[in-house]
Order: structure tokens, then sequence, then C-alpha cells
């Protein structure tokens, strides 16, 4: 009885795997948010390699109005396929500030889904739920700060933010 | 400004409980906040008139009122008014004689019965199409401002009574160059009496020294206030700010839920709102 | 023992994976679990709970923070036309935010517009979904308090009282 047992589990579990899907696949979109992170919309490029994800995300509108522009990289591993991945990164912001630059360094942990199919073959929407903290802020003739420098925990060493990534593209 | 004591993971969860209701000092928005908000009355006499004689609970509900000046070229008036589309004419000199006349009347005239504030802002447009200050409206409409700051340290000390002017323009150039000016009493023109320079953190002019002023040091021409929005841009900047411990004046133009979250994250020095009564009250709570 | 673990274990784990490409077929009755918003307009981590009734899901969304923190309170009831069983849907719904002041309460309605689409889903019985919301606060009352009402007269008049927020819901769902 032992044995069938162990047969049939082993079984189950392997039907419930799915392969990772081994193509590799490129996407280029837009990254979408309403907290005040970062600027409303930003430019987004991924690739994925099985379940393995890397996102890069720049400020066009930010840069081209010398405003915060905030730049990043993150890579990501899907928990399962087409499910859930747990993301990390980094993010520079680059703030006006006195008449200089001030950079902020931060941190990001996270989580990625896919969202509902969409109308369009090579359409896709993503959502990420993003924690970054601000690791060291510093700019030219400005004080520099590290985290573990800060006599009190400001409203900007932690932020939360949730992000609607809207993208084309599909496997090479 | 760099201190090494960590903050501790018990004082974290502590200060997530508490939730205080920050104090500032609460500014009257474009001298209209005695009602329900409404733009087209902002930066009248009227509005002035009831604001400054606005009560709660047997006191003013305010710190301080705002006046904007516009200088216009083509007639030469130094305005009272927000834009050249005040429908009627009134001079930024009637509402400082408003200002002075409530400072001259008995009974307190501040809700923490300390200083009276005035903030004058100086408008960059001088004509309906937007064109900017020449050198002789320049002059002309440093002048004005020079008079509304005059009459009101005049009628500070004869009122017995604690003053301070703000002092903010569109373009930061106009306010550092009043300081320069012949007639510039200075920011510490007396006891009790005191002019600071605000600008707001998207400003072009700013400059590094001007930190100094930002965190109460001495820069005569430093900029000494610095106003933000709760929602308008992303907020880098003014979490920066806060980090610094950059005195700021949080501005809305209606108190909404997002403004209250930002009252409370960034510990503003300056309220400015066109919701007196309602600020006051969201404080005392 | 050990056997009817691992027995355990792997049955566990085959529906999870194998949900990832099944998420907008499954249906159920009811949900009830933790709604997220990182905007500041209203309190970030709340309870929601709902029925769907033929292709429409209504939410309630309660502010569990009120216990801690009195001064504010978020309240939701929102409507979601289901295009597909937890794929995307169009919602409709209002928000009432209580504001404690001094010798009183300030209250805050809002109507709220948005889009929701399905999430991958855990282990079958857990119900992610993502909204984009537009919401316009357009009565603000209270106690001795002018009333002030939305005004589309100006960009003055409203750019405060508008915005647009994304939400994320956790959701426990089941059938009756």
């Amino acid at each position: 009885m032992g044995r069938k047992l162990v047969s049939l589990a082993i079984a189950i579990g392997v039907m419930g795997v799915r392969p990772a899907q081994a193509e590799p696949a490129v996407f280029g979109g837009i990254d979408v948010r309403t907290d005040l992170g970062t600027q409303w919309m930003r430019a987004g490029a991924a690739v994925e390699i099985g379940r393995l994800s890397f996102d890069a995300i720049v400020d066009p509108y930010g840069y081209w109005t010398r405003e915060q522009h905030d730049s990043e990289v993150l890579a990501g591993w899907a928990l399962w396929p087409a499910g859930w991945s747990l993301m990390g990164g980094w993010r520079v912001s680059s703030l006006p500030l006195l008449g200089t630059r001030y950079y902020q360094e931060k941190a990001i942990l996270g989580l990625a889904a896919p969202l509902s199919a969409l109308p369009l073959r090579h359409l896709r929407a993503r959502i990420g739920f993003e924690w970054a903290v601000t690791l060291v802020r510093h700019g030219p003739d400005l004080p520099t700060f590290w985290l573990w420098q800060e006599d009190e925990l400001h409203g900007g060493s932690f932020n939360l933010g949730l992000v609607l990534r809207l993208e084309a593209g599909g496997a090479l | 400004m760099i201190r090494g004591r960590r903050t501790s993971l018990f004082a974290l969860l502590l200060l997530a409980a508490c939730d205080r209701r920050p104090q500032a000092i609460l500014m009257c928005h474009n001298s209209n906040c005695a009602h329900a908000t409404d733009p087209a009355a902002d930066d009248t006499l009227a509005s002035l008139e009831d604001s400054l004689a606005l009560t709660y609970l047997g006191r003013p509900p305010i710190d301080g009122v705002e006046i904007d000046t516009l200088w216009d070229s083509e007639r030469s008036l130094c305005l009272f008014a927000h834009d050249f589309d005040k429908p009627v004419d009134e001079l930024a000199m009637d509402a400082v004689d408003r200002v002075t006349e409530h400072m001259l009347g008995a009974g307190a005239i501040t809700w923490d019965g300390v200083a009276f504030r005035v903030k004058i802002e100086s408008k960059a447009a001088v004509t309906p199409g937007g064109a900017d200050h020449s050198a002789d409206d320049l002059a002309a409409h440093q002048a004005c401002v020079l008079d509304m700051v005059d009459r009101l340290l005049e009628a500070a000390v004869a009122g017995d009574r604690e003053l301070e002017i703000l002092l903010e323009g569109e373009d930061i150039q106009f306010v550092r160059s009043l300081t320069a000016h012949s007639r510039w009493p200075g920011k510490d023109p007396g006891e009790g009496l005191a002019i600071r320079l605000e600008a707001n953190v998207k400003s072009a002019g700013l400059a590094p020294d001007d930190l100094v002023s930002l965190t109460g040091g001495d820069k005569p021409d430093g900029i000494d206030v610095l106003a933000f929005h709760s929602t308008r841009f992303p907020d880098g900047q003014q979490q920066a700010y806060e980090a610094l411990d950059v005195d700021l004046m949080l501005w809305m133009l209606d108190a909404s839920l997002e403004t209250f979250y930002a009252a409370e994250v960034y510990h503003p020095e300056y309220v400015n709102t066109s919701e007196a009564v309602l600020l006051r009250r969201w404080m005392e709570d | 023992m050990r056997l009817h673990l691992l027995f355990s274990i792997l049955l566990a784990a085959a529906p999870a994976t194998a949900r990832a490409d099944a998420s907008d077929d499954v249906d159920h009755d009811w949900h009830t679990g933790l709604n997220l918003r990182t905007d500041t307009g209203t309190h970030r981590v709340r309870l929601d709970a709902g029925l769907r009734l033929g292709q429409v899901d209504v939410t309630a969304v309660l502010d569990p923070k009120v216990f801690i923190d009195r001064r504010q309170n978020d309240t939701d009831l929102v409507a979601e036309y289901m295009f597909r069983p937890d794929g995307w849907a169009a919602m409709a719904g209002w928000r009432l935010t209580q504001i404690s002041i001094d010798r009183g309460t300030q209250f805050h309605h809002m109507l709220l517009l948005g889009v929701t689409g399905g999430l991958p889903h855990f282990l079958e019985v857990v119900v992610p979904r993502f909204g984009f919301e537009f919401e316009a606060n357009v009565l603000r009352h209270g106690d001795g308090l002018e009333a002030d009402t939305l005004s589309l007269a100006s960009e003055r008049d409203y750019l405060d009282l508008v915005s647009f927020n994304l939400f994320l819901r956790f959701d426990y769902a089941g059938e009756i």
C-alpha cells in the first residue's frame, strides 16, 4: 500500500509541474504608477529566459524636463511558469535640489505577476508590487546620508509602490 | 547634520501607532479661507475681510494671510489679484490697508498668539499675454512690494504686534533682488519683526548655499522657506528637503485626503489653505 | 507517516503550479481578504468581502485600522461586471472617508470608476486581483462645515479632488 501511495504521489506531482518556457522573450512598453514614487509613466524593456526575467526602466519624461527621474534594473524569478515572480533590483533617483542634482540609491524588493490576457496576441499586462529602501542620499555640495545614519526614518526612506506594465513583444 | 544614533524597531512601531497630527502655522491661501473653496473669490477684498473676521471657538483660526500682487504693465497698476482674469480691479495697497486695520485692532489676531504672518506673492506676468517684467516693470513692482512691507512694519510697531512677512515670487530672482534694493529693511528689521524669503521646491534659481538659510542660518538673500504641493509632482524633492530639515510650506487648492497625509508625513512649518476652519479643527483633533 | 507527508506535500504542490494558465476559468461565489494600495488618500491595508451574483461581483471594503487610528475611516462599496470569470472587469463604486476633526467629523464622498483584472491564483483558493481606478471627490461636508461639491468650472476647482489609483486584492475565495 505504501509503495502504491508513493507512486501515486509522484505521478500527481509530476503532472502538476509544467516545463519552464525555454525560448527567450523580449518585451517593451510603459510603466505606469499612481503613487508619487516616480514619474507616473516611464518606459521599460524586459527579457525573459525560462523563469528568469530582467527589466530595465528608464524615465524619458524626467530626463527631458530635468525634473525627478528614476532609472532601475530588476531581476525576477518566477515561482511557477506564468505565475508570480520574486523581484529584486536597484533604482537611482535623480532630483533637482537647490540648483544641483541629488541622488537617492534605492534597493527594491517585490513581487510581479501577469494580468489576465489582453485581446491582442503580442500585448500583455503585468503588475508589480515593490518596496524600495533608500540606502544612501548624496549629491554635490549637499550632505550624504546612509540609511543607518539617519536619526529618524523619514517618509522617503521607505516607499511602497504598485505599478502596471503594458508591454508588446513575444518569443524571439 | 548627520547623527549616528540608530532608530530602534520598537521606536518605529511606536511611531507608527502614534499617528500624531502636526502643528503648523496656518496661512489663509490667496486671502480666501472663510468659506467652501471657490477660486473665483481668491484675492478679493471681500474674501480678505471675511477671512480676517473668521473665528473658531472665539479666536482666529488662522495665523496669517497671503496677498497676491500682480503688476499691470499697461496701466501701471499694482493689483491685488491672482491673475488677469479677475473682473474687478483692486489695488494691492488696499489689501494691505485691510490687514493693517486688522493688526491695529484689539484682541488676538492669530490662533497661537504669536507673530501674525503676511505672505506677499508676486506674480511673474505683467500682461494678460504673459509678458515678463521689463527693467521698468521690475522697478515699479519692487517699489509696490516694498511699500506694502513698509506699511505692514509700521502697523506692527504701532499695534505692538509681532509680524513675519514672507516674500515669494514666481521668479525667484524677483525676491532675491528685493534684498539688494536700497529700501530693503533687512530680514530682521526690528524687535518681533522678521522678513523671510520663500520659493517653491520646483523653483529655478535655488542654490546649494540656500540650505543655510533654509535650516535657520543667516544668508542675507537666502531662501528661507520652500513651498510644495502634496500631489502635483513625484515626491522625491519634498522627501529630500524633509530629510535635510528644511522649513517647508504645504499649499493646496482643496484640503484633500492626500493633503492631510502630506501634512502628517512632512511636518511642514506652514500650511497654506483655503479651508482655515477645517485645517485648524484637523490639527486640534 | 512519512509517506502520508510526502503524499500531502506533492498533492498540495501540484495545484499551485497547475493554476498557472487556468486562472481565467475558475469561478467562485464569495471572497474575502486584503485590499492593498500605495496611494496616500486611503489607508493602505483594508479588508474586503464580496459576493458573486452571476456576472456581477459586489465587494465591500472595510477599514479595520479605524480601531487603531480613529482619525480616518475609509469604506468602499464597488460592483464589478466580469467579462470573464476572474478575468477583466469594469468597476464602479462609492467610497466614504470619515476624517476626525475637533468636535466632529468631516465626510468625503468619492465616485469610483475603474477596471480590474485577474492575477495568478495561489493554491486555487487565493484569488488576487489588480485594479486601476479613477476617483472623484464629489462631496465634502461635516459638522459645522460648509458643504463643498465638485466643480468643473476651472482646473483650480477640481485638480486636487480627482485622482487615479492602483490597488491589489488578495482574497480567499470559495463556493457557497
